[in-house]
């Protein structure tokens, strides 16, 4: 996969479809036609797992998850960002 | 040689050290776009651009994960995601030998942990939709 475009949709569209919060301003992602691999992405995590975090609470967290969803805007990169060079082309 | 590692190849999300965790905590989030492009050789040194979206026009969204992380250069949190991909269908496989793993609507509860699923339901998830929910956007 060499490139993803960028969101061009209503943020108001957006955020009802993906149930996130109502309250919630529109990120601010420019519509484009090419970000690289290591540009950011709108992305919708529920909202007890984030609060959650990574690590040790994480694999603590109740896995029947409240009804929200938060948005973010992440970057793509590898998740533990230090296995660059692990393996695998994709 | 080593590769960058930019994707996660669904055959291998449990098992590779940059994202088994990440799968084993469940931290599973969807990544949304209007499509993705992809490049195809024309010629000797001649590419072409195709424009994938979703043939109803929604939203294209992708199964990806999530972690944080810490930058050992300033020590900020930082956080990030990974798209999965996984065989091409029909269409892509013109362009390309992997695509991203398209969600139907219907099951973005549960990949999200919203809704209870085995691993086999997850990884059952992780594969190529089906040619007709894809369309090629430039027209081709």
């Amino acid at each position: 996969m060499c490139g993803r475009v960028r969101l061009a949709n209503e943020w108001s569209e957006i955020r009802i479809k993906l149930k996130f919060d109502p309250d919630s301003s529109a990120p601010n992602i420019a519509p484009s036609w090419n970000i690289p691999p290591t540009g950011t992405l709108l992305t919708a995590i529920p909202l007890s797992r984030r609060q959650a975090g990574a690590g040790e609470d994480a694999l603590r967290a109740d896995p029947a998850l409240g009804e929200g969803r938060e948005d973010g805007i992440l970057d793509l990169q590898c998740p533990r960002g230090i296995d660059h060079r692990e393996a695998g082309v994709s | 040689m080593a590769f960058s590692t930019f994707n996660a190849r669904a055959e291998s999300i449990t098992e590779k050290p940059a994202f088994r965790d990440a799968w084993r905590r469940g931290q599973r989030c969807l990544v949304m776009t209007d499509g993705l492009y992809e490049w195809r050789k024309t010629g000797v040194a001649d590419k072409q651009p195709f424009a994938i979206g979703m043939a109803d026009d929604s939203l294209m969204t992708m199964a990806g994960l999530w972690d944080e992380w810490r930058d050992p250069l300033n020590g900020e949190i930082v956080r990030s995601c990974t798209i999965i991909t996984t065989e091409p269908n029909d269409l892509i496989s013109t362009l390309h030998d992997r695509m991203p793993v398209i969600l139907d609507e219907a099951d973005w509860s549960k990949w999200l942990g919203e809704e209870p699923a085995s691993d086999a339901e997850l990884k059952g998830l992780l594969i190529s939709c089906p040619a007709d929910r894809i369309k090629n956007v430039a027209g081709g």
